[in-house]
């Protein structure tokens, strides 16, 4: 197999476990690593989509609180609160998934194959789909969605998971520093 | 580093880095205080929301024993989680509206990686102790003459798998179709099982006085007024006779009994050539070198061949050797004098198999009509060349294609093999001792076209008992890793053997009693 061939195939790979990628919606940094998130005591990332006065609008930010009829994100320095029933879908990343390591995995396993000689043909696309699938996978396991899920099921990854406590301003939280807090 | 080493290196990463460094998941579970029992006391850090809005972050903590407390060390953050207090803490579990755990798991997807791992591994490990299972042997075609049938080709000899399913063609020099119905004998005589989606001829109109000739890259050019060389030198004297005629008497040497890969020089001259493009047509079979190292290797590999053979669908009898010890051994090189004094290699012929010669040519630099001097290098006792001849290269030619028009099989018409070898999408299964006539109508004046074998297939391997003999993994693995050393390391054996290898190899042949 010649050098551009294998160049060729390690690209598709790459590509392919790209492709394959949940885009990850928080600011590079925001999210904790999944070691950090067992202390964190901030809410996921989130992104909605939703109606207002007829336009489709869209907003992101810290997943304060979520009920059944509401949801409250903190964007930036302001908050909303957001009628569940106005929402057409909602995206939030909890953690920063490690699907990166799983990334080069794939296509150090994809270049391994060239020392397979003629069975590269069985097992570059052995990893060219089953290391796309899990990569892809990889990424999307700190994703959760709505739907399917209903908005209770994302209450857990809220900075406030039992509910918008009695007497905090939405509008008095700060939004979590860059980097470094917990 | 060559791209075999980083892909090795790739692999060791694999192996050992990766699952050290494997990604976590994060399994994070709420419960309402009302319900501390039930919370997952394995969690390291348990956060405990309370109705106001503040968290207690608890790295060290236990639920007492009666279930209505839990004790631990930690911070206590605001609800804009500023840190109100760090120290120890106890709670009453009715003061809290939640709590959460969160536990690291290891990601499922680092399974499926560690299994593609450990197959690429483990082909990996076979193909380095075995690198012949990694390329294969071929159908044989014949053609009959008055003398007999005669071996013309043997074809897509690396399609040792169904995804490896290639065509290949193959030029048949010396057919000489005296009729229409042309016919041609294909057989499996090996332990293998053949699967062969077509056999075609390919037919071009041949130039008057010339011939055609297949490039490496695949190209059929007219080779007009082909000569044979006016001087032949080896280091045995004149070689002329040997290679003047494709006649199956070929100019061989013996290896060097210190390192096989030792080269030599034929040094060829053509004299009052006129200007042109010109090509050195070169019709050559290897010898049985490159049979014994893959059957010495085999032997090497002993009992742990049929395993990997069996895990990766087979193997072949494969003629040839890995790719390392494939580049050692090398091609015939075409060499013209340079401006220095010195040779220069202008390209290279030679297909890996002991059986069937095959014909290529090489073109090349344009040169000042008068005598042509020409360097052939090649590993000694390595190659058997029939033919050679310098021919003014013409236009390039498109093929006429054949498909056959009747099979037979031990002389009875078998229309269900001839499906097959015409339906695109079946193929003809062969196994050993299968033998089968293809018969093709060719168009009118026969006699004018130059005819190839266009075959297309793949072949399964089969297990010989010969290769569990002298197991000695080491060695098998140093024909791969270091093939020169190899290659030295071999020498005396071979030689002790090259005179009885020719006998032994064709009394090896499968035929069917």
């Amino acid at each position: 197999m010649s050098v551009t061939r294998i160049g060729h195939r390690a690209g598709l790979a790459a590509t392919l476990a790209c492709a394959a990628c949940a885009h990850n919606p928080a600011p590079r940094g925001w999210l904790p690593r999944p070691v950090e998130a067992q202390t964190s005591a901030y809410g996921g990332w989130i992104e909605l989509t939703y109606r207002e006065d007829g336009a489709r609008r869209h907003t992101e930010g810290e997943l304060i609180a979520v009920t059944a009829d509401s949801v409250w994100v903190l964007t930036g320095a302001q908050g909303a609160v957001i009628p569940t029933s106005a929402i057409e879908q909602g995206k939030l990343a909890a953690y920063a998934a490690e699907s990166g390591t799983m990334q080069t995995w794939a296509l150090l396993g994809t270049l391994a194959t060239i020392s397979n000689g003629a069975f590269l043909v069985f097992t570059a696309p052995m990893w060219l789909i089953g290391g796309s699938l899990t990569v892809g996978s990889e990424s999307r396991s700190a994703e959760r969605k709505h739907p399917p899920l209903e908005w209770l099921g994302l209450a857990p990854y809220a900075r406030f998971p039992q509910g918008m406590p009695e007497g905090v301003e939405l509008r008095a939280l700060h939004p979590k520093p860059a980097a470094g807090a917990r | 580093m060559n791209l075999h080493a980083v892909a090795r290196c790739s692999l060791v990463a694999l192996a050992l880095v990766f699952p050290a460094c494997a990604p976590t998941r994060v399994r994070r579970t709420t419960v309402p205080g009302s319900q501390a029992s039930t919370f997952d006391h394995k969690s390291p850090y348990l956060k405990a929301h309370l109705r106001t809005g503040y968290v207690y972050v608890l790295d060290s903590w236990h639920l007492d024993s009666a279930g209505t407390g839990v004790t631990g060390h930690g911070s206590l953050l605001t609800p804009d989680r500023t840190v109100e207090h760090d120290g120890d803490f106890h709670l009453p579990v009715d003061s809290v509206a939640l709590f959460e755990t969160n536990l690291l798991q290891r990601s499922g997807g680092i399974t499926a990686l560690a299994v593609m791992t450990g197959v690429t591994a483990a082909v990996t490990a076979v193909c380095i102790a075995d690198p012949k299972t990694c390329f294969g042997s071929c159908p044989t075609f014949y053609v009959r003459d008055s003398a007999g049938p005669f071996l013309h080709a043997e074809g897509f000899s690396s399609s040792i798998a169904p995804a490896l399913e290639a065509v290949d063609i193959d030029a048949l020099y010396r057919a000489r179709p005296t009729g229409r119905d042309f016919h041609l004998l294909l057989r499996n005589e090996a332990l293998e099982t053949h699967v062969i989606r077509y056999a075609d001829l390919l037919l071009l109109r041949r130039p008057v006085g010339g011939r055609v000739v297949q490039t490496a890259g695949g190209q059929f050019l007219q080779a007009l007024a082909p000569r044979p060389p006016t001087r032949c030198a080896a280091a045995e004297g004149d070689c002329r006779d040997a290679v003047a005629r494709f006649d199956a008497s070929e100019r061989t040497s013996l290896a060097d009994s210190v390192d096989l890969a030792t080269r030599e020089s034929i040094d060829l001259e053509f004299d009052s050539v006129g200007a042109g493009d010109l090509g050195l047509i070169v019709t050559a079979r290897q010898s049985l070198m490159s049979t014994y190292l893959l059957y010495q290797t085999f032997a090497y590999l002993g009992s742990h061949t049929s395993p990997a053979l069996a895990a990766l669908e087979g193997g072949g009898p494969a003629r040839e050797l890995v790719d390392g010890v494939g580049r050692t051994l090398g091609r015939i090189e075409v060499l013209v004098p340079d401006a220095t004094g010195g040779w220069t290699s202008v390209g290279s012929v030679g297909e890996t198999g002991p059986l069937a010669a095959d014909t290529k040519v090489v073109r090349l630099p344009r040169t000042d009509a008068g005598l042509v001097r020409l360097r052939l290098r090649l590993t000694r006792g390595l190659w058997r060349i029939d033919y050679v001849a310098l021919a003014r290269l013409g236009q390039p030619l498109s093929a006429l294609r054949l498909a056959p028009r009747r099979v037979e099989r031990e002389g009875r018409p078998d229309a269900a093999a001839l499906r097959s070898l015409v339906d695109t999408a079946a193929a003809l299964v062969t196994l050993p001792g299968d033998a089968y006539d293809l018969s093709y109508w060719l168009p009118p004046h026969p006699e004018q076209y130059e005819l190839f074998l266009q075959a297309r297939g793949y072949y399964l391997e089969w297990m010989r008992r010969e290769w569990l003999a002298e197991e000695n993994p080491s060695k098998a693995a140093e024909v791969l890793l270091d093939p020169a050393a190899a290659l030295r390391t071999l020498a005396p054996a071979f030689k002790r053997q090259e005179p009885e290898l020719e006998r032994r190899f064709w009394n090896s042949r499968y035929v069917r009693h």
